[in-house]
Order: structure tokens, then C-alpha cells, then sequence
């Protein structure tokens, strides 16, 4: 409505030269969103063209990006966001961590934008990782080789991040990247955030991420494949879930079947017998299961706590190797 | 007619009977002469208030003079929240710094630095902790808590634990770089905690020519329109907080922040205050006094309680009908108790086993019982006491609030848990339906460990019979039930 009484006002006034400066002003704002008053040097260095100043501002994007950015250096960024990204194979995968100052920002759509190149270029470069013989490879980078890492148009990380910092006016930071693969090994890789309905434009992003690293058992004869492929991919996106939401410390013993069943007999033993004793069981199992646990497979199940992890992976013939677990702002 | 007093410092005045326009402004200019705010007067007669009660009020006005001037200020100035949004840079915390100095030179409010405000220190509210700095001024017409944070969390955590809803805000923009990408977010979140009411204020127009102060101006309002808010009418208030701060050229400082302050007066609506809604008094306990009958006793969280008032006692599935036939306070009898005070209430015919702590006396139909809503709930990260665990979907709590607890289920909204420091939209459905309203504040324990707290956002229609019955079945149950309906 505005836009359009401007525009008719525009044509109305004798174009004297200052109107028509104006909407020209306006026009190169709505456009490249750069401040009005790098859009007014522009033009005015460019005699009100709006193509060349299109250009002049990008090129200008670039360096006062890189002034701004060294003025906000200092700035604590505690806020931002955890992406991730896998290859269609479910065999590379990396997961970064972006920082910026505010929340408002973090749910911005030109931030999510940097996040997107900073993952996609993460994930090239785990592409290029080999994986280790029998077992999966494990990289973590750090914010200074995460700034040197090239992303799109050529340009650094640290050049994208620096523009961003000059249209944001909040200073950007990568903080870590791990970069996963697994190709060749049989192994594949699961991930998910924490919200996961704060999508940026390519990749799941949110304030928690983590991956998970595991192997299929095909072997079991009582699942059908077919079937079953919808409830695996939702029992390992719940894991993902567990991952984020308990924080196990380390994917941790998983009991194997022998022991359980041996567990099994005792109790019924015990429950033949003599019931007292059974009680007593009951006492030690619950005394067991109060102190907190910090190995993953040890874990009651986040969606149902009847369940440890380690049952519910077992049911389903998932082999845990190992995860990853980011947490926006932890130190 | 109107009485008109003056004694040294003090001016009681009544309000006149007769309120024909012509009348009313002749009062008003006797009263403009012996200095009493107009803006003042007009608000007291619109509610009704201040007037110092009518009758041979001649000769005894020391009655009225209260102990020191201040006070009487104070209690006569309706209370009105608002708070600072914008991005970092453009002046926020400049602006209300720039705001107390211009009204202590009025003494109005007493002087903050920026770095008092700038530092905002971590408070704990409800043992939540929230980054907010809360700065208290007055102006002639209100009295304000101003707000300012310096992130999305912060204001919802604010929004959830605060015992006032924000009425409206102040957006700054600086002139020199317009709206910047996240204007928008900031937007989005007044939406998100319900304010209606926003003011624009166009900062550092001593660095930008008037030429981009406007092009700043028409954008903003733009943006605001594109966003949901009045765009075109609202008012945008250009000037600069730093000259404002530093006493330079005062007509784009001091005087513009006077200028925001009128409109800020005038576009915020007033908020209704506690006194004028229709009583509410939540049970905290039922003596039963021989000889005299039953007595509730509770805090008294709106309006005013007079004997001889019908009642209501809401709560548990069950409406009583009764009347109040005695108020008391300290053990001496009040005529009426207001808002605020700690009382008990006698009341007629009702007997002790009948009614019991949880319920909320009330005016006859003014509350209702529900048992489903969505709420927005925040949930507490270890360090403030909860239990360090997401909540999930499905899970059984216990919600307290007023005096009543009752369990419930968790439906969470768009997210697939809620981790411990995060907020959440969460749907509620109880199996006891109790007094509820919007904007009722409430506590979430599992286990007697207190996990998060919210604030009701919206009633939703009551539970079908069969849907409580579900909700105390667990996962398999769901299953069979999901299991059906796809049949």
C-alpha cells in the first residue's frame, strides 16, 4: 500500500532531482537490504544508476563486513544454532554449531542462510575424509579451520561469515564442526535437532543436534525388511531424540542377552521359592536403576522408561557405534 | 457541585454531579489554575477515581493529606507495563536511559545510567532465571515498569513468571541503517506475548538526514502493516536518545522524549485494574466456628468484597450458591476488603464438609470450570531447580495453581520434547475440571520436583467423558485407540 502511494507520488511530482533520488534510494534498499546509508553513497558515487550501484554495494559488501566484523570481535555470542547435514547414502555426515548474540537473530532467515553454507561446505569437506578400515572416521574442526574451509562463490568461510556480520550488525561466529564417514564399512549414520521444525533452507537446524552411528543387523530373521523399515527409521530418530534429551556421556555396555536370561531364571527361581527374597531383588534393581546413568545403553528409553535403551536396540537389531551430541551455547 | 480545596501542597478535589460538557470544563479550568495536570484530571474522571470522597469536605482537608506528597502520587497514577524491543545497536538501552533522565529532572523518576540498565542483571523470578533489566518512572498521567531484555527467551520467560502482562512496546529503530533483518523476529515475538500496542521510535537522527529519517519511517511502517500491526496510524517518534542523554540540541532530544512519553500515554490503552473487575477469592482454608458457621479464608485477588454480597464457590466439578455475610481481617470486621488483603469471609448456610481448599469464591457467574488448555510453559533447566529431563508427550504431571493441584496430561505443540531452559507452546488436558481462565499462571511438579512453569493462553471447549477416561491409560492404549480410528 505504502510502496505503491510512494511510486505513484514518484511519477506525480515533477521529477525534481531529489524525489526521484528517493525512490531510487528506496528501490536499492528493497532490493539488497544494505543499510540507507551505504545505498545513498552508492548511488551517489554512481550517479543514480542502480545497477552499478548494485555492484558497488557488494563489493563494499565485502569490506565493511570485514570492519564491522572486527568491531564486533569482542562481542560474546552465546546464542545461534546447530545444523546438520547427510549425504544420501546415510554415510557422510557432519553437524556444525553457529553462534550469534541474540535469539532474534538465530531465528533469522539471512543467518540461516550462512549456516547453510557453512554446512554444505563441512559436508565436501568430510566427503574427502577416507574412513578407517573397519570403523568410521571422526574429525573435529575448530572455529580457526572452519574459517578457512572454502565455501560458495570461491569465497572463504570466513568471507561469507564477515558479510553476514555486516547485514546482521551482530557478530557471527563458527564455533565447531565434526565431520563424519563411514563409507565403505557397512555402517550408516542417523541425525536429528532440537527443534526440529526450525528449518533453515537445506538443512535441519535447531538448538540441539546429534548423530548416531550404527549398524544394521540383517541376520534376524523375524523382521521383514519391508515392513519394518518405517517403525527403524522412527525407533532411530527416537535414539536421536533420547541422545538429545538424556545426554548420555558414552554409548556405554550393552548386556548382552545371556546375562538377561540368566537374570530371568534367578527371579522365577526366586519367585518359586521364596517370595522374600524376590523382594529383596526388586530393592536391589531399583537401587541400581536411581543412580543416574551416563552410558547410553544403560539409559531408560526417553519415550518409554520401562525400557533401557540397550532393549529396545536389541529388539530392533541396531548396533550403537558411537554419537555425537551438540548443545547450542555448552562449553 | 464540586468541591475545589487548597492547602499549601495538597489539593483535594471531588468530582462535580452535574457532567454537561460545559460544566465539566469549567471545572477542569479551575483546577488548570491551581496547577493540577490536566491529563491528570481527565484520567480521574474517566475512572471515577482520586476523588476524594464527596461530602463537607470544607475545613477538613488535612484528613486527607497523606504522610508525604509522593505516595499520594503514586496510589492515584494508574500502573501500566512496556518495554524496549529492537536490535542491539540502535539505542534500547540508551533510550531508556535517556527517558529517566529527562523525567528526574521533573522528579519523576530517579536517574539511570547506562550501564545500570546495560548490565541487566540476572534475576529470579519464581526461581527462573531471567536477563531483564526493570526500570520504574512515572509520568504525569501513569505510573510505568518498563522492561528490557536482551533476548527472545528472556522475554517469554518474563512473559510466563511476570506477574503483569506487557501493554505495549516501544520499537527502536536507528535512522542510519533502518529496519534491520531481524525486525521482523522482533515483531513476531511482541505478537507471541500479546502485545497489540506498539510505538516506533526512530533513533540517532542527529547522525542520518531528514531525507532517510522519512524513508526509515515509511519502511517501518510498512513492515509494521506486513506484520499485523496498524501500521499507518500508529505513531513514530523521531529523535536521538544519545542527545537526549548528553543534553545536546534539545529539540530532537529532550523534546522528542517527551514527545514519546505523551504517546506512549495516549496510544497504550489503560489496563483495567484489579479493583474494578468482579471479585475472585481462591480458598486457601474452611473453618467451621460454632455459633457463627462457616468461615473460607484466602487472599483476595480482584475486586471488592462488601457483606451481604451473593457468592459463588467454584471448584471440583461443583457450584455452590451462597452469600457472604460477614468480612474479616485481623480479627476486626471490615465493611469491605479490597484487592490484595488476606481475609476471611463468613459465609450463610453453607456447610464446612461442602467446601474445601482449591476452590474459588466468586461472583456468581464470572468464573468457569474447564479442563483443557494451551498454555505456554517454560521448563527449568537444573541449575534452577528442576529435574535436568525433557518433557515428552503423553507424560502424566501435576499442575498447581491458585490453591488447587490437579494431575494432568502434556500435549506438546510443534515440538517433539521440551528440553530443560527451553519454552514451549503445550496443550493441558486435566481430569478434574477447576477454575481456569486465560492468563492464570501455574506450576508443573513431577515426582514433588517443580519442572516448569507457564501461563494459560487459551480455554479450549471441555473434555467428553470418554477422552478423560483415556487420558490415564498409558502408551498401549493409545496404540489400540490410534489403531481404530485408521481402521
Amino acid at each position: 500500500m505504502l510502496k505503491s502511494l510512494l511510486l505513484i507520488r514518484g511519477i506525480h511530482i515533477p521529477s525534481t532531482n531529489w524525489s526521484s533520488n528517493k525512490s531510487q534510494l528506496l528501490k536499492l534498499r528493497k532490493k539488497t537490504g544494505y543499510t540507507f546509508e551505504s545505498c545513498k553513497k552508492a548511488l551517489q558515487l554512481n550517479d543514480n544508476s542502480l545497477e552499478k550501484s548494485e555492484e558497488w554495494l557488494k563489493e563494499e559488501a565485502q569490506r565493511l563486513g570485514w570492519a564491522k566484523a572486527n568491531k564486533l570481535a569482542n562481542r560474546a555470542t552465546a546464542q545461534g544454532l546447530i545444523a546438520f547435514a547427510i549425504d544420501n547414502r546415510k554415510e557422510i555426515a557432519t553437524m556444525v554449531e553457529v553462534n550469534c548474540e541474540t535469539d532474534f537473530v538465530a531465528r533469522n532467515k539471512s543467518f540461516h542462510s550462512i549456516v547453510d553454507v557453512v554446512t554444505s561446505s563441512c559436508l565436501d569437506f568430510a566427503k574427502k575424509q577416507k574412513a578407517l578400515e573397519n570403523s568410521f572416521s571422526k574429525v573435529n574442526l575448530k572455529s580457526g579451520e572452519l574459517m578457512a574451509l572454502s565455501g560458495a562463490e570461491g569465497k572463504s568461510l570466513a568471507d561469507h561469515v564477515a558479510v553476514t556480520i555486516g547485514n546482521l550488525g551482530e557478530n557471527v561466529t563458527l564455533r565447531r564442526a565434526t565431520c563424519l564417514n563411514t563409507q565403505d564399512t557397512g555402517l550408516k549414520i542417523m541425525g536429528l535437532t532440537h527443534p526440529s521444525n526450525l528449518t533453515g533452507s537445506h538443512f535441519l537446524c535447531g538448538k540441539y543436534g546429534s548423530l548416531l552411528i550404527y549398524r544394521k543387523q540383517l541376520d534376524t530373521d523375524k523382521i521383514n525388511q519391508k515392513s519394518m523399515e518405517h517403525s527403524h527409521e522412527e525407533i532411530l530418530r527416537q535414539m536421536c531424540q533420547h541422545v538429545i534429551g538424556m545426554n548420555p556421556k558414552s554409548v556405554g555396555v550393552l548386556k548382552t542377552d545371556d546375562s538377561v536370561i540368566f537374570k530371568d531364571v534367578a527371579t522365577n527361581k526366586n519367585v518359586n521359592e521364596n517370595e522374600d527374597s524376590s523382594l529383596d531383588n526388586i530393592d536391589e534393581n531399583k537401587s541400581n536403576s536411581e543412580i543416574e546413568e551416563d552410558g547410553m545403553l544403560e539409559q531408560d528409553f526417553l519415550l518409554d522408561p520401562s525400557m533401557t535403551v540397550g532393549q529396545v536396540a536389541t529388539d530392533y537389531g541396531i548396533d550403537v557405534l558411537d554419537f555425537v551430541r551438540y548443545e547450542c551455547g555448552e562449553t | 457541585m464540586a468541591t475545589i480545596l487548597k492547602t499549601g501542597k495538597l489539593i483535594c478535589y471531588t468530582l462535580p454531579k452535574n457532567k454537561s460538557p460545559a460544566h465539566l470544563n469549567r471545572y477542569f479550568q479551575t483546577l488548570h489554575r491551581y496547577n493540577v495536570p490536566l491529563q491528570r484530571c481527565l484520567n480521574d474522571i474517566l475512572r471515577k477515581q482520586n476523588a476524594v470522597s464527596v461530602g463537607p469536605v470544607l475545613g477538613r482537608a488535612r484528613m486527607y493529606a497523606a504522610p508525604s506528597e509522593k505516595k499520594v502520587f503514586q496510589r492515584s497514577k494508574p500502573h501500566c507495563n512496556i518495554g524496549t524491543i529492537g536490535h542491539v545497536d540502535h539505542g534500547k538501552t540508551t533510550l531508556t536511559a535517556a527517558i529517566t533522565k529527562v523525567l528526574s529532572s521533573k522528579k519523576m523518576a530517579k536517574m539511570k545510567q547506562y550501564a545500570d540498565i546495560d548490565n541487566a542483571p540476572e534475576e529470579k523470578a519464581r526461581g527462573i532465571t531471567i536477563n531483564v533489566a526493570h526500570v520504574e518512572y512515572e509520568t504525569e498521567a501513569r505510573h510505568y515498569s518498563h522492561t528490557d531484555c536482551p533476548g527472545h527467551a528472556d522475554y517469554i520467560k518474563n512473559m510466563i513468571t511476570g506477574t503483569n502482562q506487557m501493554d505495549g512496546a516501544i520499537l527502536v529503530v536507528a535512522a542510519t541503517d533502518g529496519a534491520m533483518p531481524q525486525t521482523r523476529e522482533h515483531l513476531l515475538l511482541a505478537k507471541q506475548i500479546g502485545i497489540s500496542h506498539v510505538i516506533v521510535f526512530i533513533n540517532k537522527i542527529d547522525a542520518a538526514d531528514s531525507e532517510m529519517v522519512e524513508l526509515v519511517e515509511m519502511e517501518i511502517r510498512e513492515l509494521l502493516t506486513e506484520m499485523g500491526f496498524d501500521g499507518e496510524n500508529l505513531p513514530v517518534i523521531k529523535g536521538s536518545a544519545l542527545c537526549a542523554l548528553e543534553g545536546k540540541e534539545p529539540e530532537i532530544g529532550e523534546k522528542a522524549i517527551a514527545t514519546l512519553l505523551d504517546k506512549v500515554d495516549e496510544y497504550v490503552p489503560q489496563p483495567v485494574r484489579d479493583l474494578d473487575k468482579p471479585f475472585m477469592l481462591p480458598v486457601e482454608h474452611v473453618y467451621s466456628i460454632p455459633g457463627r458457621g462457616t468461615v473460607v479464608t484466602g487472599r483476595l485477588e480482584r475486586g471488592i468484597i462488601k457483606k451481604g454480597n451473593e457468592c459463588e464457590f467454584v471448584g471440583y466439578n461443583k457450584v455452590i450458591k451462597s452469600m457472604i455475610t460477614g468480612v474479616e481481617m485481623f480479627h476486626k470486621i471490615l465493611e469491605e476488603a479490597q484487592a490484595g488483603d488476606q481475609l476471611g469471609a463468613l459465609i450463610k448456610g453453607t456447610k464446612r464438609d461442602d467446601l474445601r481448599r482449591g476452590m474459588v469464591l466468586a461472583k456468581p457467574g464470572t468464573v468457569k470450570m474447564q479442563d483443557f488448555v494451551t498454555t505456554q510453559v517454560y521448563v527449568l533447566n537444573k541449575d534452577e531447580g528442576g529435574n535436568g529431563k525433557p518433557l515428552v508427550p503423553y507424560q502424566q504431571l501435576q499442575m498447581y495453581s491458585k490453591t488447587w493441584d490437579c494431575a494432568c496430561q502434556l500435549n506438546i505443540i510443534g515440538k517433539e520434547m521440551v528440553m530443560p531452559g527451553e519454552d514451549c507452546s503445550v496443550e493441558l488436558k486435566m481430569i478434574r475440571p477447576m477454575v481456569l481462565e486465560q492468563g492464570q499462571r501455574f506450576t508443573l511438579r513431577v515426582a514433588g520436583v517443580t519442572v516448569g512453569t507457564g501461563v494459560i493462553t487459551e480455554v479450549k471447549k471441555r473434555l467428553l467423558e470418554e477422552e478423560r477416561r483415556g487420558l490415564l491409560e498409558g502408551k498401549k492404549y493409545r496404540e489400540k485407540k490410534k489403531a481404530q480410528s485408521s481402521e
